[in-house]
């Protein structure tokens, strides 16, 4: 297996800023279970599939230090927050869809029972539930699509909320790409500096060869 | 400029809505700000102090400056319990959004409304890593 760059032993070279000699290298894979705190997950939800797709975003950013790997969680946190929020729309959307649903049958199907089987074979995408859903509504010259847009237009404020809060996960993430993007540069540019400094360094003085008059 | 019987007449009248004052109130403000320990500084809590300070050591290992990596830490221990602090509210906000419950509208709006309120904690932490972070940088260049 290929060595990572991280685990390359660097050169003892004293630091230009503090003097302290240049820091053993990092086996970061370790520290990083060891010292960050534990992945943020909620009830429920697996860890593995967390590590796995940390896996994939370290894989992708290649972090060459801590701050790096810090980076690298929160992409990982950051975008499992706004699924989870989506998800949380969704659940609230449908909720919200069916309870519609069970008002707008209400004075049509007077039975209880019978009227929550029906929004719950709705509800569990039941096709048969669906189309004696359909027809009913459809008797009343409206349809089921535009229950759900009701439900929509009168819950529009949480749905807002709900964006909100997605968008500002959105934005941190968006952020912390820019900083990777931005110390790569800083990292990109030293490099470029440094080897302008070997260069200069091999180059000779040559003598010019003409006889001075 | 205000006049004097007015500011004297605000003084009074602030004296008059000074917070809860039945006993029952008074204990209810007095719990506010341990209600979700966000607000609770770092260095005030030895679990959180003990994890900030070995990612301390272990930022400084990466060539970052002792004072910088301290505050890169804690910053980072904020924004760990801030996320763990809404992972757990949004998981129970989709238990409650995917089960059946003859009115979940209210529990949910509650539980969206303290997900709002977690949100400045962590705009403020990531914010406060960030600006160390840039700063370090700054040294280092």
């Amino acid at each position: 297996m290929a060595a990572r760059k991280s685990d390359i032993p660097r050169p003892k070279a004293k630091s230009r800023r503090t003097g302290r000699s240049s820091p053993p290298p990092l086996n970061l894979d370790e520290e990083l279970l060891e010292f960050l705190p534990p992945p943020p997950l909620g009830l429920g939800e697996d860890e593995l599939l967390y590590h796995r797709m940390l896996g994939r975003v370290r894989t992708a950013v290649d972090p060459k230090d801590m701050v790096e790997e810090i980076w690298c969680r929160d992409l990982v946190d950051l975008t499992l927050d706004c699924f989870r929020l989506r998800r949380l729309k969704a659940g609230w959307f449908r909720l919200m869809s069916m309870k519609h649903l069970d008002g707008f049958l209400e004075p049509i199907v007077e039975d209880k029972e019978q009227r929550a089987d029906l929004v719950d074979g709705v509800a569990k995408e039941d096709p048969s539930a669906e189309a004696k859903a359909k027809a009913i509504i459809r008797a009343t010259g409206s349809e089921l699509d535009l229950i759900g847009t009701f439900a929509l237009v009168d819950e529009i404020e949480f749905v807002e909320r709900i964006d909100r809060l997605i968008m500002q996960s959105e934005a941190r993430r968006n952020i912390v790409l820019r900083e990777i993007d931005r110390r790569r540069d800083v990292a990109a540019r030293r490099v470029r500096e440094t080897l302008g400094d070997i260069e200069d360094a091999m180059v000779e003085e040559v003598a010019d060869p003409r006889p001075s008059k | 400029m205000r006049s004097t019987p007015r500011v004297t007449a605000n003084r009074r009248n602030a004296k008059m809505s000074t917070g809860p004052r039945s006993q029952d109130g008074k204990s209810r403000v007095a719990r506010n700000a341990i209600r979700h320990s966000l607000a609770v500084p770092v260095a005030n809590v030895y679990e959180l102090r003990t994890v900030a300070d070995r990612l301390t050591t272990t930022l400084m290992s990466s060539r970052l400056e002792p004072e910088q990596a301290a505050r890169i830490a804690e910053a980072q221990v904020d924004l760990s319990r801030v996320r763990q602090a809404r992972a757990t509210l949004l998981a129970q906000a989709l238990a409650i959004a995917t089960r059946r419950e003859a009115n979940p509208g209210p529990a949910l709006v509650n539980l969206l409304r303290d997900l709002e309120r977690t949100e400045r904690y962590e705009r403020r932490a990531f914010s406060r890593r960030k600006s160390a972070i840039r700063l370090n940088a700054l040294i280092d260049e």
